[in-house]
């Protein structure tokens, strides 16, 4: 299908042991997650997962154009993140690519866990780990929030092209040296659209309900 | 008992009304204004010659966010908002399935 489009990874482009191995390592992170968030998720955040969710979903829908007729879409795993807190978050974004795949042939099915990996564990859980580690040097989440955030935002889609690259040229559709500085280029520059997209959805969140960055932080961990 | 935990519940269903309304307003300004241009993966796999190899979904339900026997942006907007409805239902049931009731107890720590 030459004119197939897509957002996500479609199948046929990553091999078969890989798609397999990214699936393990997805299935066990996910049940992590599941279990994590059993243990800690207050009741209220409950509605909270789903406004995510929804959000993630309608972003992700809005190419923005990047440059020379590419464009670039959010991804949203540090915001989700950062609202949620990690495993939570990861939970959303697994759902996210999983509906997007069922429902709307975005992304293929069996390279699903390799998406999943890619967006939803790189791109959310390291996301998050670098926004919690920017945060702390930068003078506490209270101050750096915003910037922290910013950093962790660029730095996961470009965390998670970096991992899709790695799939493509180990699955040998594609030599490494040849999908690195192609997928690198473009990202970084989405990265920004990533960033400013999840600086602004939290900042909006600051102005009408700050209070909801509390919900993460008494959740028993 | 007006305490801290019941401040911090996301108000009546205001909030979660609101930031679905948001995302309903994304989906409907994608409809009209989303590049068509490929996304980076895509503008990749054309480039460096894997574009080709990409296969379709076995089976077609709202592909590419079109919805089937529409047109035009409103084919986009069905599609875009049966997806905030599925999503938004799904991960709020997962939310309640895997949730412990806190917020009417004293928040831990």
């Amino acid at each position: 299908m030459p004119s197939l489009s897509f957002l996500h990874a479609p199948d046929g482009i990553v091999s078969m042991p890989i798609m397999i191995a990214m699936w393990v390592v997805t299935g066990v992170v996910v049940a992590i997650a599941v279990r994590r968030t059993n243990q800690t998720l207050d009741d209220r955040v409950a509605p909270l997962l789903g406004v995510m969710a929804a959000f993630i979903f309608a972003a992700q829908m809005f190419n923005f154009p990047v440059f020379g007729g590419t464009s670039g879409h959010l991804l949203g795993g540090v915001l989700a993140a950062v609202l949620l807190g990690p495993w939570a978050a990861t939970l959303v974004m697994t759902a996210v690519v999983a509906v997007q795949a069922l429902l709307f042939q975005d992304g293929g099915l069996v390279v699903m866990g390799a998406n999943i990996f890619n967006m939803g564990i790189v791109g959310t859980l390291g996301g998050y780990a670098l926004y919690r580690v920017l945060a702390g040097i930068l003078g506490g989440e209270q101050r750096a929030r915003l910037p922290a955030a910013a950093i962790a935002a660029w730095t996961s889609v470009v965390g998670g092209a970096l991992a899709m690259t790695i799939q493509l040229g180990a699955s040998g559709t594609v030599p490494f040296e040849i999908a690195l500085p192609a997928m690198l280029g473009v990202h970084v520059l989405i990265g920004i659209g990533e960033a400013l997209i999840t600086v602004a959805a939290l900042a909006f969140i600051g102005v009408t309900r700050a209070d909801l960055f509390r919900l993460r932080d008494t959740q028993a961990v | 008992m007006q305490t801290d935990s019941q401040r911090t519940t996301p108000r009546r269903r205001g909030w979660v009304l609101g930031a679905l309304v948001i995302a309903i307003i994304i989906v409907v300004a994608a409809a009209f204004l989303a590049s068509g241009d490929p996304d980076g993966l895509e503008r990749v796999a054309e480039d460096t010659g894997f574009l080709d190899a990409a296969e379709g979904s076995p089976f077609s339900i709202i592909a590419d966010y079109v919805f089937p026997g529409m047109d035009g942006p409103m084919a986009t907007i069905v599609a875009g908002v049966i997806g905030v409805a599925v999503l938004f239902g799904l991960l709020w049931l997962v939310g309640r399935m895997l949730a412990r009731r806190r917020g009417a107890g004293p928040a831990p720590r």
